[in-house]
């Protein structure tokens, strides 16, 4: 047990993780040549256990085979590191205070805990916040709520370490960061919303999670939607559901697809083993092709082969190729193109499209956003954009929320604990896309970083007043 | 607590798990625009009755209510961005539309004798239809464009869209003119 913890507490360690790090993170960044940025995140720092492409060392050129190597990911790295910080702590910085100064110390201690937790809530703030003020102060007054935490956690630790306290609270702040970013990494969640002007939307599209979806439209006053999430589109698999009079055959995920273009302007030999599709695939080409470089910017748009089959006998009904190309919120409604499939006395639509997430405040009632009107004011006599902003109205009819809003550009929307950015815009100006980020550690890197900073400062004027006294 | 602490990567593993399972939801109905693709299938060829002429529609495309005043016509083609559309001018310039064309997709003007040495002639519903295909590889922008003469009047039909776009759907547009028919009206 003791050499365990000595070797966690060891100088050694930190080196070698800070080293490992750095090869990972400079891997990941060279990954990011032949991969999207969601794929090596997942791959490389999203995981506990990293398998690096060994291409991604040298020039593409050069047709080195493609093996796999394990390395710790980022998050073995960053609970090792944080395993290291928390045995140094416990070992360097030992608790001086006993009795009552104890007691308080740990009372404050506890106080800190309970503001940090309000600053990260949110408490006392407005439930819908869309700034009309100054990003500046914004900023500013969340720093400012970070140094009233910062403040209470060094009054804990002046009583419980004494003329340490500025130390153990900058290590701690550090420590914090670490932890905040392994739960911004497992549950932060970024969707967009596109809105056509006029339109209103009660739904998020999950932009890095996917999911097959049929659409029961056979009943006049609603529709009922069946949807097979990414995790399950797996070569090879059948997945069936009670809800589905069909089963669904995977012949093939493809993390990146060609954009539909005429089957009879294809090449011969690109046709060859093109299977025969129904519907958009019978005189559409969508084809495989690998992934876009994360370096590009560009976006994949992944694509699944399925065959539907009967449940009972396993006879072949009909297969389809349904690609993120034909969901309209995926190009900026330029075009919808659902697959119509008709079974059973039953019509159905099916998409591949970004996980749905329909909004929900955080009590639990709906809420939805209608696009009033979108301003897009360009630069006189160019091209070049000047102010683009959503006007929009707020309804949540649960909470008796009715609020004309605008959001436009680094002054985003908070509510329902997201917060909409706007991100960009519809061809013809005729809607808004909004971005929207559901982190509810975002406030961690203020307040990890006001702890820092009240820590260091203390140290400093700690070690300088001794100075000063040395020289009296 | 050092216990808790270890087992605390594993208790979120646990956590992020159960994604997976195949879901099912009611919801309103708000598809107008999927409603109004399938009252409108792509899958079959029909003649177009815009204004003044007939044509068949390859498959894919599809006739939308013009976005201007100044439209005739205006067309969409499935899995395209591409803007197809008619308008109707009294001016014919050669010259002077294919570099108004060439500045739109970023290109600089061109000599009348390389314009000709680009441009298709062939017949439209009885008349000459001068065709240009115009692409600016650096940008990825292009435009397809016919110059068609109905005195007093020339007919314009513009296609704008991605390079890869229009090359894929050119043999589609050219079909399109190829096949298109008046009906009556104008000089005939």
């Amino acid at each position: 047990m003791n050499k365990i913890l000595s070797f966690l507490q060891s100088l050694k360690l930190t080196v070698w993780l800070l080293s490992l790090s750095m090869v990972l993170v400079f891997a990941g960044t060279l990954a990011q040549v032949d991969k999207g940025i969601w794929t090596v995140m997942d791959q490389y720092f999203r995981t506990y256990l990293a398998l690096i492409d060994l291409p991604v060392f040298f020039p593409r050129t050069w047709n080195v085979p493609h093996f796999l190597i394990p390395f710790p990911g980022g998050f073995l790295l960053g609970w090792l590191l944080t395993a290291n910080l928390l045995a140094v702590h416990a070992h360097t910085f030992k608790v001086l205070a006993g009795g009552w100064r104890r007691t308080a110390g740990l009372a404050v201690f506890a106080l800190g805990v309970l503001v940090v937790v309000g600053v990260m809530l949110g408490w006392g703030t407005a439930p819908v916040a869309a700034t009309e003020d100054d990003a500046f102060w914004r900023v500013f007054l969340r720093l400012g709520r970070g140094a009233a935490a910062a403040a209470v956690l060094y009054a804990a630790c002046v009583l419980l370490y004494r003329q340490r306290a500025g130390m153990v609270l900058l290590h701690g702040g550090i420590l914090f960061l670490l932890i905040g970013e392994f739960f911004t990494a497992l549950f932060a969640v970024e969707a967009t919303m596109t809105i056509k002007e006029g339109e209103t939307v009660n739904f998020l599209d999950r932009s890095q999670e996917l999911e097959l979806a049929f659409t029961e439209t056979s009943r006049p006053d609603y529709d009922t939607v069946t949807v097979i999430p990414q995790p399950r589109l797996k070569d090879g698999d059948v997945v069936s559901d009670a809800n589905l009079p069909f089963d669904v055959k995977i012949h093939r995920f493809m993390a990146n697809s060609t954009q539909p273009r005429p089957l009879e302007n294809v090449p011969a030999v690109m046709k060859a083993g093109y299977p025969q599709y129904e519907s958009y695939g019978s005189r559409l080409y969508i084809g495989e092709t690998r992934e876009v470089s994360g370096a590009t910017g560009q976006r994949n748009a992944p694509a699944v082969d399925v065959e539907l089959l009967d449940p009972e006998t396993g006879t072949p009904l009909g297969r389809y190729i349904l690609s993120l190309w034909m969901y309209p919120n995926f190009v900026n409604r330029s075009w919808d193109m659902p697959t119509a499939i008709s079974f059973g006395g039953k019509n159905y639509e099916a998409y591949l499209r970004f996980r749905r997430e329909y909004a929900k405040a955080p009590g639990g009632s709906p809420f939805s956003i209608q696009l009033l009107d979108f301003v897009h004011e360009k630069y006189e006599g160019t091209q070049m954009p000047k102010d683009f902003a959503s006007k929009i109205l707020l309804v949540n009819e649960g909470d008796g929320v009715e609020r004309e809003l605008r959001i436009w550009m680094n002054n985003p929307l908070r509510y329902a604990r997201r917060t909409f950015y706007q991100s960009g815009y519809l061809p013809d100006d005729s809607g808004t896309i909004l971005q929207v980020v559901r982190n509810d550690t975002w406030m961690i890197p203020y307040l990890s970083c006001m702890i820092v900073f009240v820590g260091m400062g203390a140290q400093f004027i700690q070690s300088f007043g001794r100075y000063l006294r040395r020289n009296a | 607590m050092k216990r808790m602490l270890i087992l605390l990567p594993a208790g979120l593993l646990l956590a992020s798990c159960g994604r997976g399972r195949v879901e099912t939801y009611r919801v309103p109905k708000s598809k107008p625009s999927a409603e109004a693709q399938r009252a409108a299938p792509a899958e079959t060829a029909a003649p177009a009755p815009a204004a003044g002429f007939t044509a068949a529609l390859p498959a894919g495309w599809r006739e939308v209510p013009p976005s201007s005043a100044m439209r005739e016509a205006s067309y969409t083609i499935e899995g395209t961005g591409i803007d197809f559309y008619l308008i109707s001018l009294s001016m014919g310039d050669v010259q002077s539309n294919v570099n108004r064309w060439r500045g739109q997709v970023g290109l600089s003007a061109a000599s009348l004798e390389e314009i000709e040495q680009d441009m298709q002639v062939f017949t439209a519903g009885g008349r000459e239809c001068r065709y240009f295909e115009i692409y600016n590889e650096e940008n990825g922008r292009g435009i397809i464009a016919a110059i068609i003469e109905r005195a007093p009047n020339y007919w314009y039909f513009t296609g704008k869209g991605t390079v890869d776009e229009l090359k894929a759907h050119a043999g589609e547009m050219q079909a399109f003119l190829q096949s298109i028919q008046f009906n009556g009206g104008g000089d005939e």
